[in-house]
């Protein structure tokens, strides 16, 4: 079951399939991967996840 | 925090249905959770045994019902099974006991294996043990109690003995193979020097960590098929995972009660959990220096999900499915057995340091656990598998 909510992983080490890290965020839309990049602005109806919570 | 790929584990018993005593699908799936796996692939030798398309279509309905993270389920070679094997759908492969199993699923002869690789072209996953050796020595060793006895009655050479006789036979048709839990530096130098490229290997968490030492520390929990060996081959099979020898990383979970465990040996039974410490075991190695962050992360989710042909899983990159794990790189925490989730209530690994334990992970795209907190109403996917 995947899910239909948005949900922003703030500021984390993104580890990329060429084995480097990126510093940024992840957005994730329908139960797929959907952005990834330094920063991304949350829109309506997204969580968000951050190292506090 | 860092963000990796939500953990395949390609190898594990989940004991549902039949023994249920040991672990179900939804315990074993809450332990997954808080371990990172997000996807595993689950082994036939349950009551029924997966055999038969009934039976794989009653473990699918099962999980559906209560896993929380993806699944898919081996198929169980037996001497009589054939189009089962070739047709059954969905299955990851193949599954042969070449040893360490009994009744139907124990297919340990040439003439009974040859002819379930000779045709189709499913991946035929190999528990790699000489059943004809270990019976004798059972028999040579039968009045010597001590556990430690395990490793010395399925030795490296039953162990030896049947990677050769899967590869040879593998070599005769091409046929995909996959050799399960490889346990011995002897095994590890033969595929080194002869590994045909249709052909993978995995290894434990526990044949990396842990050795015969181990029955001193922790008796029968530390008893498992194949068994333990010496150091000296946690070193070499080490050593084949850093070449690429090796080519990921299975648990083998293998869950028992404590009070089955206790029994004397032999009646004690094999295995051990393992899918909600592998990836902090692995991480702490690479806190170590022993390997990197991205090679855990290949060795446990990119490379099981090629070889499998699993399908936009195993990375993070746009468009792939959203399983992942957060996880904290920055303190150590011990394994405790008051916090294992698996029914069985244990772990080898109690009271190990690590490092790399999940805080957040998330399975298509929602959050099943969250530190310490699990989300019970998310629910896996039956995966699907691609043809080599």
């Amino acid at each position: 079951m995947s899910s239909n909510t948005r949900l922003l992983i703030k500021q984390a080490q993104i580890l990329l399939p060429d084995g480097n890290f990126l510093q940024g965020d992840t957005s994730l839309e329908n139960g797929k991967i959907s952005g990834i990049a330094p920063e991304i602005s949350p829109r309506k109806l997204t969580r968000l996840l951050t190292q506090r919570g | 925090m860092i963000l990796l790929p939500g953990v395949i584990d390609p190898q594990v018993h989940f004991r549902e249905p039949g023994l249920e005593h040991k672990e179900d699908l939804f315990t074993a799936s809450v332990a997954c959770a808080k371990g990172g796996v997000t996807s595993f692939l689950e082994m036939p030798n349950t009551k029924p045994l997966t055999t038969t398309q009934a039976t794989l279509d009653d473990k699918l309905q099962r999980a559906a019902s209560k896993c929380l993270v993806n699944y898919g389920f081996f198929m169980g070679a037996t001497a009589e099974n054939l189009p089962d094997l070739r047709e059954a759908n969905p299955a990851c492969g193949i599954k042969i006991f070449m040893g360490s199993s009994h009744g139907a699923l124990l297919v340990s002869t040439e003439a009974e294996i040859e002819p379930i690789l000779a045709k189709g072209d499913r991946l035929i996953a190999v528990h790699a043990e000489d059943q004809g050796r270990i019976r004798e020595r059972r028999k040579q060793f039968s009045d010597v109690g001590d556990r430690s006895i395990h490793s010395v009655i399925q030795d490296e050479q039953a162990a030896l003995n049947a990677t050769k006789l899967a590869l040879k036979l593998s070599k005769k048709y091409q046929r995909r193979l996959h050799i399960l839990h490889l346990s011995t530096g002897v095994e590890a130098e033969l595929l080194r020097q002869d590994k045909p490229s249709w052909v993978t290997t995995e290894v434990t968490p526990q044949h990396l960590l842990l050795n015969t030492d181990a029955y001193a520390e922790i008796g029968s929990l530390a008893q498992m098929n194949p068994p333990l060996r010496s150091p000296e081959n946690n070193q070499i099979l080490w050593q084949a995972l850093l070449d690429g020898v090796i080519d990921f990383i299975a648990t083998d979970h293998a869950p028992h009660t404590l009070e089955e465990k206790a029994q004397p040996y032999p009646k004690s039974p094999s295995g051990m959990p393992g899918v909600e410490t592998s990836l902090p075991l692995m991480l702490t190695q690479a806190k170590s220096g022993k390997c990197t962050i991205a090679q855990v992360a290949n060795w446990m989710s990119t490379a099981p999900a090629k070889a499998y042909g699993i399908l936009n899983k195993g990375a993070i990159a746009v468009g792939y499915d959203a399983d992942l794990v957060l996880v904290d790189w920055n303190n150590y925490k011990p394994v405790l057995r008051e916090e294992i989730k698996s029914k069985c209530g244990w772990s080898s690994f109690e009271g190990w340091d690590l490092t790399g334990w999940p805080i957040v992970t998330i399975v298509g795209g929602r959050i099943v656990y969250e530190r310490g907190n699990f989300n019970t109403d998310v629910r896996g996917q039956a995966l699907t598998f691609n043809k080599p």
